[in-house]
């Protein structure tokens, strides 16, 4: 009873604003600390610390995101807009979209998180709007709801996040979110395609796209534009299923071909760039890990009082079909996201939610891809989402309700996703044992 | 009035050990009518990992521990010793039991460093040396990247001629199978476990150690207890390592065969192999002599046991 | 008074600075380390051995060593949708509690982590892996991530209650 009610706290201090990562931690302190005292609060609290700090499962994080920063940075991720713009032109209408759901599928394989994806082509993307009165809402839509496949197409940040607390293998969780990402990534294509059928004037005068002739000599110039891509993701990738890297080490390998193309594209070293990249992606690390280690602390004191097992026994025991379970976590996970970030979301209800998902017989490996469109969805539903925020922060000028309407859609078609997956999870699992 | 004491396992709590440990504590209880109460927690319901027990016993966090010496190399490298690879020649776990009975009062000390008291050893099954791609003779180890743990398996491995590679269990079984990895040092029961049998062609049975598992008690906690109590506790602990042991060497027959319905070939290892691999692994055994505290005369008394010339 | 106040922010500036620096220093010394490891096992059949531990030692220095300037730039995440929208002298008696919790929390975090390196270094203990190294090392950087990092929240809770006293 006193550890449901210092549980129960969460609810209070999370809307009071204290950090995340201290009401998780605070929480688990005081669980520990009426349960043991304070010998048992200050050892465990300090190994917790630092086994979760050193874990090498999440020392990806920081490669992954130094090597979105440094792709986004050195121009080559605008690089890629231009060229599959160029080989868009005058094949379809409605450039502009098309070309950021393309981009952003394959920047996220170059990249762990939807943020970088939004804000990478969010500013190229901003002036041609303008230049072209495409509708704007489509325009932002695009960049919001495709901005999220950066978690879902590997390498992903919610993947080797997701490993590190389950301990599931991190190369079966990238390479099962591969197949839902591109399946996501056409049907938002088709969505934006039936949109423009509907409505043709959506797409705006896309004139100036085609105002110099067009040759096949461009074309072909500009899929070269997107050989550095594929390089990059060749190397990344390829490192895993080659077997010359873990996927932890594949973030370096990734990392350190990212730097030299970046040296490549732009003909020098941009010293100063490139130690700006280190040090927000050490920031972004550390905002990240500090929730992971404090919800690790959480859940220390959780199990020590047995209240994660007892709610397992719970709700395993009770007498519902294991979809409609699902179900109810899904529901769970839609109302939740809308005002706590996906990390935070993730880390929180892991050590209850996991648990209860093996002991029902769901496969790990395809949940980690449900728990990863889970926070997509949180990431695009308002209030609380990073994608929309991102983009705010791109296009200061535009009202908040706009983006919110725009990224609805999106949230429609991933709740839909979810639950495709839900029933036909062989498609999640073609290439994990 | 009644002692309840936790015990931490550092394996999850439905590995067999966990079970016989809890099965312990039953049996414990009953027999002192209630007076000693141990609550069994296995490593997936504490978020301290092997590593840190013997510094929580210090600590006083907790009074009763599982111990595997590889786990607390770093606080305790001494009691590493009878697990160094290729030491034991009779290729025996017995002897690995011996070995810490030749250590005696340097062991003894050592644990007492800790506030620990053994109450009973058994140990795990053989480890040996598993290929991704079968290895014909031991010229073939060169170069050959084994995960190993530890400071001196490593030593080991790459005074062998191959290269020990460290890397976290959850890595391994994708490494062996992509070929970031060409093998792994363990016991067949944790290639069955883990799936690695899946990703391995080749079994070399070196039985290149017998690691020591340890049930020790809080040196404080031990003193506070009655002399009835002591009597059967040692008595249940005894009886708990017999069973543990009995499933290290009992189902080992079954877990090899299983291994090679799995596809996995088992290559029985010679004397004179495992010889030539022992001289070869040498260095490594000095090295830890030289670096650990009584390290010297551990490593002479050792090797007496193990009949093994230094 | 002032004048103590704004010495003690531009000391506590310097040294969160200072901190995330030498946290992008080991981001860069974790690539170098795991592409050394990648190449010298792919040619030359060899392992640098230490690349798993000594990532996990990079990795704590880049967390712990940018917690305090992620504070200052407001990017540690938390649910303030009813905080904003709450009239102001209750918003800031709340920002006054919700310092007070972060600063007692990270103060319980040092005390662990400073207790735990103590006893790394008067136990003597070693890493698990193959180096042999000192844990007490390592886990000093930690305990002087989050020393900074709680001189940082004790900075600006005192900015805090300045607000507010000049408020009321
Ligand atoms: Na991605
Ligand atoms: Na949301």
């Amino acid at each position: 009873m006193p550890a449901t009610l210092i549980t129960m706290s969460l609810l209070v201090l999370l809307p009071m604003g204290v950090m995340v990562a201290v009401a998780l931690g605070s929480v688990g302190a005081l669980l520990l600390y009426t349960k043991g005292g304070l010998p048992a609060l200050i050892s465990g609290v300090g190994f917790t610390v630092w086994n979760t700090g050193i874990g090498f499962t999440l020392s990806a994080i920081p490669l992954f995101v130094f090597m979105g920063e440094v792709l986004t940075r050195s121009g080559i991720g605008s690089l890629f807009f231009r060229g599959i713009s160029v080989l868009l032109a005058g094949l379809v209408r409605g450039i502009i979209p098309y070309t950021v759901i393309i981009g952003s599928s394959i920047f996220s394989a170059l990249n762990g998180l939807s943020i970088t994806n939004v804000a990478a082509f969010g500013t190229l993307v901003a002036p041609e709007i303008q230049k072209t009165g495409c509708d704007k809402k489509l325009v932002y839509g695009a960049l919001v709801g495709a901005g999220t496949l950066g978690i879902l197409i590997p390498p992903s940040v919610t993947a080797l996040i997701y490993c590190g607390m389950t301990g599931v293998s991190v190369a079966d969780v990238f390479l099962a979110g591969l197949i839902p990402g591109i399946i996501m990534s056409f049907v938002f294509i088709v969505y934006v395609a039936i949109r423009l059928r509907l409505r043709p004037d959506l797409a705006g005068n896309e004139q100036h796209f085609l105002s110099d002739q067009i040759t096949s000599l461009d074309r072909l110039k500009a899929l070269l534009k997107l050989l550095p891509a594929g390089v990059i993701i060749f190397f990344t990738m390829g490192s895993i299923y080659f077997g010359w890297a873990t996927p932890t080490e594949a973030g370096a390998v990734g990392g350190a071909a990212s730097v030299l193309f970046s040296i490549g594209y732009q003909r020098r070293v941009d010293w100063r760039m490139l130690w700006g990249c280190c040090l927000s992606a050490a920031k972004i690390t550390a905002m990240i890990m500090f929730i992971i280690i404090c919800a690790q602390i959480m859940s220390m004191g959780l199990s020590t009082w047995g209240i994660t097992s007892d709610l397992v026994a719970l709700l395993s025991n009770l007498p519902l079909p294991r979809l409609l379970v699902m179900a109810m976590f899904g529901l769970m996970y839609l109302v939740l996201g809308c005002f706590v970030d996906g990390t935070s979301m993730m880390v929180l209800s892991l050590p209850f939610v996991f648990p209860i998902i093996q002991s029902l017989g769901f496969h790990p490996v395809w949940f980690g891809v449900m728990m990863t469109m889970f926070i997509e969805i949180g990431q695009i539903t308002p209030p609380m989402g990073l994608n929309l925020f991102t983009l705010q922060g791109v296009v200061p000028q535009e009202r908040m309700e706009v983006i919110w309407a725009s990224a609805m859609p999106y949230v429609a078609l991933l709740i839909l996703g979810v639950a495709f997956f839900v029933l036909v999870p062989q498609l999640v699992l073609v290439f994990v044992k | 009035k009644p002692v309840s004491m936790d015990l931490y396992c550092y394996v999850s709590r439905s590995h067999s050990f966990t079970q016989e440990m809890i099965k312990f504590a039953q049996q414990v209880k009953e027999q002192t009518k209630g007076e000693v109460n141990i609550r069994v927690l296995g490593v997936d319901e504490i978020t301290f990992k092997g590593n840190e027990f013997l510094r929580l016993m210090r600590s006083g966090a907790v009074d009763m521990v599982q111990m595997l010496p590889s786990y607390v190399a770093g606080d305790s490298p001494l009691l590493v010793g009878p697990d160094l690879p290729f030491l034991n020649s009779k290729r025996d776990y017995r002897v690995s039991l011996a070995m810490y009975d030749a250590l005696g009062d340097i062991a003894d000390k050592e644990l007492a460093k800790w506030n620990c008291v053994v109450l009973s050893r058994w140990t795990y099954p053989e480890q040996d040396v598993w290929f991704r791609d079968p290895v014909a003779n031991i010229a073939g180890w060169k170069g050959q990247k084994i995960r190993t743990y530890g400071p001196d398996l490593t030593a080991a491995m790459n005074a062998i001629g191959a290269a020990g590679v460290t890397m976290a269990a959850g890595e391994v079984y994708t490494a062996l199978q992509r070929g970031v990895l060409n093998g792994a040092y363990t016991a067949p029961v944790t290639l069955l476990t883990m799936h690695w049998f899946e990703v391995c062609k080749q079994g070399w049975r070196v039985q290149a150690a017998f690691p020591v598992d340890h049930l020790l008690i809080s040196k404080k906690k031990w003193a506070t207890l009655s002399a009835a109590q002591k009597k059967i506790i040692t008595k249940l602990a005894q009886e708990l390592a017999q069973r543990c042991q009995s499933y290290s060497t009992s189902k080992l027959d079954g877990q090899l065969a299983q291994l090679e319905k799995g596809g996995v070939n088992i290559r029985p290892v010679s004397a004179e192999e495992f010889n030539k691999l022992s001289q070869m692994a040498k260095p490594a055994w000095y090295n830890w002599a030289k670096r650990v505290p009584h390290g010297q005369e551990a490593l002479k008394r050792m090797a007496k046991v193990a009949g093994r010339k230094l | 008074m002032r004048g103590g106040r704004y010495r003690l922010v531009e000391v506590v500036r310097v040294l969160s600075v200072g901190a995330n620096r030498v946290s992008g220093v080991a981001v860069v010394l974790m690539i170098i380390l795991i592409v050394a490891e990648v190449v010298l096992r792919k040619f030359f059949d060899r392992s640098t051995t230490l690349c798993d531990e000594y990532t996990g030692y990079f990795q704590a220095a880049v967390v712990f060593l940018s917690l305090a300037q992620c504070f200052k730039d407001n990017l540690h995440i938390s649910v303030d949708l009813i905080l904003r929208r709450l009239p102001n002298p209750l918003r800031r008696w709340i920002e006054v509690i919700n310092h007070l919790v972060a600063l007692f929390f990270v103060a319980m975090l040092l005390w662990a982590g400073g207790q735990m390196t103590w006893e790394s270094f008067l136990f003597g203990s070693t890493s698990y892996g193959p180096s042999n190294t000192p844990l007490f090392i390592p886990q000093l950087v930690v305990v002087i991530g989050l020393a900074i990092f709680a001189i940082q929240i004790l900075c600006s809770f005192l900015l805090t209650i300045g607000k507010q006293s000049e408020a009321s």
